[in-house]
C-alpha cells in the first residue's frame, strides 16, 4: 500500500521543500493515550511558540501541509484517519509522533490495534519518544522541512570473528 | 456492617453467601436472576455509587463466568461486591439497566467482550470494538490471543439512532476528528433549528486493547507502565490505584516515605490537568488569552515534574513496593521554590480572568445538571461536587498520605459549567497547600521495599481520586507472575453517560463547552474493544430512552 | 473592563517567555530520561534487559551460531528497566531528546554476538561472552577446584542436569550399601 501510493503520486520530499508558504498542520489522533496531542498544543504556548515560523493549526485536512499523526492507529480509526489522509492536497508531509505511531508502541501487537502509522499510509519523518518533548516536535518538523540536520543514524557491531 | 445488615433484612432468602475480602470492603454472592431487585434497592434506595462491573471467564478451569458489580458507600467509606454465577450453556443474565441506569454502558461492554448477554437492555448495540469487528468473536475470553488480527473490512456501518416517525430535524456530526477536543469521539446532534433536541454517541477510536495484553504478555512489575499509558493527563493516578489493589490484595505497605512522595506526584498531576482544562475551556469559549496565560503557568509544574522525576508526564515513579526514585534535598527546595512561584502566578491570573463578564456569561447557566440526576447516573468528582454531592475519595477512602494531610474539597450546587469552572479552580489551591505541606514533613527511610508474595485468586479494588473523578481498578491475582483479570474503570466512563442529559435544549454553540465542561478523558474510558452485530437501520436513541426507568 | 486591563498588566509583566529555540538552548533539568545506548565493549548478550523491556523495544534472535540483539528506539518508552536489569551496566541512559529521523532504519542499533555449542549435545546454548564473564566473576571461587568442574559451565542446562542428577544417584547408591 505504501510504495505503491509513492510511486503514483508527486509527493517526494523535495517538492514538499518546494513549496513557498508557511506550512500549516492538521492534527489527527488516531486513538493514542493524549500525551503526544497536549505536546503538540503545547508547543502554540509562550515557552516554545511554534507560530513564530508560520505554522499554524487549521481545521480541515482539506487546508493542510503537513500531517501530525499521533496514536497506534485503532481499528476503529482507520477508516476516518483514511479519509483525512486522503483529503489533505499532494504534495504532504505525514510525521509520526511518539512511540505508539512509530512502532505501535506498548500496544504493538494487540488486536485493536494496527500496529503504528508505518503499516497504513506511507510516513516521512518519525519521532521517538514517550511523549517527546515539545522542543524535539520543533526539531522533527523542522527536519522534514530541511532546515535542520538529523542528529540521530543507525549503528551495528559484530563480535570478531562472524 | 451496617449496609449488609441492611440489605440482609429486605433480602432475607436471596442471599448465598458474605465474605470480607480485604478492610471495609465485602463480597456477597447472590443469584443472578436476583440482581436487578438488589441492585436496585441498594442503589435507590441506601444511596449507593456505581462503581463498576465486570464479568471474568473461568471456564476452563471452573465450567462458568462470574460477574461483579461493585457499589460504594462515600459517607462510611464501605465498598460492595455482588457476585453471580453463570453456567456454561446459559450465558446470559437480567440486565439491571431499567432501575439503575448507570449500568448501561458496562452491561454493553460485557456483552461484546466476553459474549454474555444482559436481557432486557433496552439498547444492546457495539460500544467499544470496531464496526468492522466480527460477531462471534469474543477477544476477552481465555482461549482469544492477544495477538490475533482478524482481517479489516471497510464497509460496517454503525447503527445510530432515527427520529421518531414524522418529525423533522438536522443531524449535526461533532468529530471524530474536531478542532476543540484533542480526542476522537463522535457526537451526533438532532437539532430543531439552533435548539439540540437529542444527541447520540459512538465511542470506541481510543480502544486498545490493554486488558487482554495485561493478563499474557506482561508481569505484576511491569503492568504500571502500561497503566500510566491509559491516559496521558491523568497517568500516575492509574498507576496508583493498581498499585493499591495489588499492595491490598498481597496486605502489604509501602514504606512511610514512598507514601509521601507517591502524594506528591498525585497532586503535581492535579495541577497540570486542571490547569491544561482551564486553558483549554477558556479556547472553547474564545478566550485565548486565557490558554496562553494558564499554559504559560502550566509549564512551569512540567518542569517541576521533570525536575523530579526525569520525564515531563508519564512519570514512571509508582510502582508496587514503593516509588523508583527518590528526591533529593537540593531538589526538594528547588521545588518549593518552583510551588510558590506557581502559587502566585496562579492567583493574580485567577482574580482577573474569573471575573471577566463575557466570560461569566458564556458559563453561566449553560448545561446544568440537577442533583437527582447527577445522583441516578452515579457522576464523579468536580461534576458531582458542582451539583451539590460532596464525594471525594482522598477523605473518604483514605489512602497514602492523606489521613495525616490538612485539605478541603469545596462544594457548589449550581450544577452548570460557571460551577464546575469554580470548583476546579479552588481543587488547584487545595493541590498547592497539599504539596508544600507533604514536601516540608517527608519522613526518612527506604523508599521501596519488594514484595515477596502475591497469593493467586485474591480479588481486590483500588480506588483513588483523580482530577476527573474517582477512578477505580479491580483486580483478580493470578500463577503465573500477572493478574488474571483486571479491569480498569476511569471517571469519564460514568460522566459521559449523563451528557446527553446536559446538552437537551441548549444551543449549537454552547455544545463544545458543555462537553468539555466534564473534563473527558476518552482514552481513559475506552481501554477496551466491543464488538457486535449492526442491523444496517439508522435509529437515534431519545433522552427518554435514556432515563427510562 | 478594569479586569481585561488586569490581564493586559499580567502579560507585559511577565514579559517574553520564549525559548529561541533551535537557536537557544532550553534547560534540561539533571536526570532527564532521554534514549538509552547499549555499550558493545562492555554488552554479554545475556537478554536480560530484553526479558524486562516492557514494549518489546528490545528483541532478541539466535539463528545458526548468531545471536542478535536489536534496540529500535521508535518503540522505547524510556522507563530505563533495562538499566535496572542489567548485570555488567552495559545499558545506560542518557539525556539526548533530539532523535527524529527521515527513515526507520536510523532507528536502530544492532549487535551480534557468537554463540557456544554444548559440549555434550551440541547445541548452541549461550554466547561466548558470558561464559567468560561467569568464570571471571567466580575465579576466586573455582580456583580449589580442578578442571574437571570448570569444564561443567560449558553444558548446557538440560546436559548439566543430566550430569549432575548422576552424580547425586552414584553418591546414594555409595551410601546405601554402607
Amino acid at each position: 500500500m505504501n510504495d505503491e501510493h509513492r510511486a503514483n503520486t508527486s509527493n517526494s520530499l523535495d517538492d514538499i521543500r518546494k513549496i513557498a508558504k508557511s506550512p500549516w498542520v492538521f492534527h489527527v489522533n488516531t486513538g493514542g493515550c493524549n500525551g503526544c496531542d497536549i505536546e503538540i498544543v503545547d508547543t502554540l504556548t509562550p515557552y516554545f511558540d511554534v507560530e513564530r515560523f508560520g505554522i499554524k493549526r487549521v481545521s480541515s485536512p482539506k487546508h493542510a501541509d503537513i500531517l501530525l499523526v499521533t496514536g497506534p492507529v485503532t481499528r476503529q480509526s482507520v477508516g476516518t484517519f483514511l479519509n483525512a489522509y486522503e483529503a489533505a492536497p499532494d504534495p504532504k508531509l505525514v510525521v509520526a509522533i511518539g512511540n505508539c505511531a512509530c512502532g505501535g508502541g506498548i500496544w504493538h501487537d494487540s488486536f485493536a490495534t494496527m500496529g503504528g502509522v508505518g503499516n497504513v499510509v506511507p510516513t516521512d519523518v518519525y519521532i521517538p519518544g514517550c511523549p517527546p518533548k515539545p522542543e524535539a516536535l520543533i526539531h522533527g518538523i523542522l527536519l522534514g522541512l530541511g532546515k535542520v540536520e538529523q542528529k540521530i543514524a543507525r549503528k551495528t557491531f559484530k563480535e570478531e570473528g562472524l | 456492617m451496617d449496609i449488609i445488615t441492611k440489605i440482609r433484612s429486605k433480602f432475607p432468602d436471596n442471599i448465598i453467601k458474605v465474605t470480607e475480602l480485604r478492610e471495609k470492603t465485602q463480597l456477597m454472592e447472590i443469584k443472578k436472576a436476583d440482581f436487578p431487585q438488589i441492585l436496585d434497592y441498594a442503589h435507590n434506595s441506601l444511596g449507593g455509587h456505581f462503581m463498576t462491573m465486570t464479568g471474568t471467564d473461568y471456564i476452563e478451569s471452573l465450567d462458568h463466568f462470574i460477574i461483579d458489580y461493585i457499589l460504594g458507600w462515600y459517607e462510611e467509606g464501605v465498598l460492595v461486591v455482588f457476585r453471580a454465577r453463570i453456567r456454561k450453556g446459559d450465558e446470559n443474565f437480567p440486565s439491571a439497566t431499567p432501575y439503575v441506569p448507570c449500568a448501561d454502558w458496562y452491561e454493553r461492554e460485557v456483552k461484546e467482550s466476553l459474549g454474555l448477554s444482559p436481557i432486557g437492555h433496552p439498547n444492546p448495540r457495539k460500544l467499544l470494538l470496531s464496526d468492522e469487528w466480527p460477531e462471534d468473536i469474543y477477544p476477552l475470553r481465555k482461549n482469544y490471543k492477544h495477538d490475533a488480527r482478524p482481517p479489516y473490512k471497510a464497509e460496517a456501518r454503525y447503527p445510530f439512532e432515527a427520529p421518531e416517525n414524522g418529525k423533522m430535524f438536522n443531524i449535526i456530526p461533532f468529530g471524530p476528528y474536531h478542532f476543540a477536543i484533542h480526542e476522537p469521539i463522535y457526537f451526533r446532534f438532532l437539532t430543531n433549528g439552533e435548539r439540540i433536541v437529542n444527541t447520540d454517541l459512538r465511542a470506541g477510536f481510543n480502544y486498545r486493547g490493554l486488558e487482554k495484553i495485561a493478563e499474557t504478555r506482561l508481569t505484576y512489575e511491569t503492568i504500571p507502565f502500561m497503566a500510566e499509558r491509559v491516559c496521558g493527563i491523568c497517568g500516575s493516578v492509574h498507576a496508583e490505584a493498581y498499585t493499591q489493589a495489588l499492595e491490598k490484595a498481597a496486605n502489604f505497605e509501602a514504606p512511610e516515605r514512598a507514601k509521601w512522595i507517591r502524594t506528591v506526584m498525585l497532586e503535581i498531576e492535579r495541577i497540570h490537568s486542571h490547569l491544561l482544562w482551564l486553558g483549554v475551556a477558556s479556547h472553547m469559549v474564545g478566550f485565548d488569552s486565557g490558554l496562553m496565560q494558564f499554559w504559560r503557568v502550566r509549564d512551569k509544574d512540567m518542569f517541576l515534574a521533570e525536575l523530579l522525576t526525569g520525564n515531563r508526564k508519564l512519570y514512571g515513579m509508582i510502582v508496587p513496593g514503593g516509588v523508583r526514585r527518590d528526591i533529593r534535598d537540593d531538589k526538594k527546595e528547588k521545588a518549593l521554590k518552583l510551588v510558590s512561584e506557581i502559587h502566585e502566578e496562579y492567583e493574580e491570573l485567577l482574580k482577573a480572568t474569573l471575573n471577566l463578564g463575557t466570560l461569566k456569561k458564556r458559563l453561566k447557566d449553560v448545561g446544568c445538571l440537577r442533583k437527582e440526576d447527577a445522583k441516578k447516573y452515579s457522576v464523579m468528582g468536580p461534576v458531582a461536587r458542582a451539583s451539590g454531592i460532596s464525594i471525594d475519595s482522598r477523605r473518604d477512602y483514605p489512602y497514602e498520605a492523606y489521613p495525616h494531610l490538612d485539605f478541603e474539597s469545596p462544594v457548589e450546587s449550581e450544577g452548570d459549567v460557571l460551577a464546575r469552572t469554580i470548583v476546579r479552580a479552588h481543587d488547584v489551591l487545595q493541590s498547592i497547600k497539599i504539596i508544600e505541606q507533604a514536601l516540608e514533613s517527608l519522613p526518612d527511610g527506604p523508599v521501596h521495599t519488594p514484595l515477596d508474595y502475591i497469593p493467586p485468586g485474591v480479588t481486590s479494588v483500588g480506588l483513588v481520586e483523580g482530577p476527573r473523578g474517582t477512578d477505580v481498578h479491580y483486580i483478580i491475582t493470578g500463577k503465573e507472575d500477572t493478574v488474571y483479570r483486571w479491569r480498569v474503570r476511569a471517571p469519564t466512563y460514568a460522566n459521559l453517560q449523563a451528557t446527553p442529559l446536559m446538552l437537551e435544549g441548549y444551543t449549537l454553540a454552547d455544545a463544545s463547552i458543555i462537553i468539555g465542561s466534564i473534563d473527558p478523558c476518552i482514552s481513559c474510558a475506552e481501554r477496551v474493544l466491543v464488538v457486535d452485530a449492526n442491523s444496517g437501520k439508522e435509529r437515534i436513541l431519545s433522552s427518554k430512552d435514556l432515563l427510562k426507568r | 473592563m478594569k479586569n481585561i486591563l488586569r490581564l493586559l498588566k499580567i502579560g507585559i509583566a511577565r514579559g517574553r517567555v520564549t525559548y529561541r529555540y533551535p537557536k537557544d538552548r532550553t534547560p534540561v533539568p539533571e536526570g532527564l530520561r532521554g534514549r538509552p545506548e547499549l555499550n558493545f565493549d562492555v554488552c554479554i548478550g545475556c537478554g536480560a534487559c530484553v526479558k524486562a523491556c516492557p514494549p518489546n523495544a528490545l528483541v532478541m534472535d539466535d539463528h545458526e551460531g548468531t545471536r542478535t540483539i536489536k534496540l529500535f528506539y521508535g518503540q522505547c518508552i524510556m522507563c530505563g528497566t533495562c538499566e535496572e536489569v542489567c548485570p555488567v551496566d552495559a545499558i545506560r541512559v542518557f539525556e539526548e531528546f533530539e532523535l527524529a529521523s527521515l527513515n526507520r532504519e536510523d532507528l536502530e542499533e544492532v549487535l551480534q554476538f557468537a554463540l557456544v555449542k554444548c559440549k555434550s549435545c551440541g547445541n548452541y546454548f549461550t554466547t561466548k561472552r558470558v561464559l567468560e564473564n561467569t568464570l571471571s566473576a567466580y575465579s576466586e571461587l573455582v580456583s580449589g577446584y580442578g578442571e574437571e568442574f570448570i569444564e561443567k559451565i560449558f553444558l548446557c542446562p538440560d546436559c548439566r542436569r543430566k550430569d549432575w542428577s548422576e552424580v547425586l544417584a552414584e553418591v546414594y547408591r555409595g551410601a546405601r550399601h554402607e
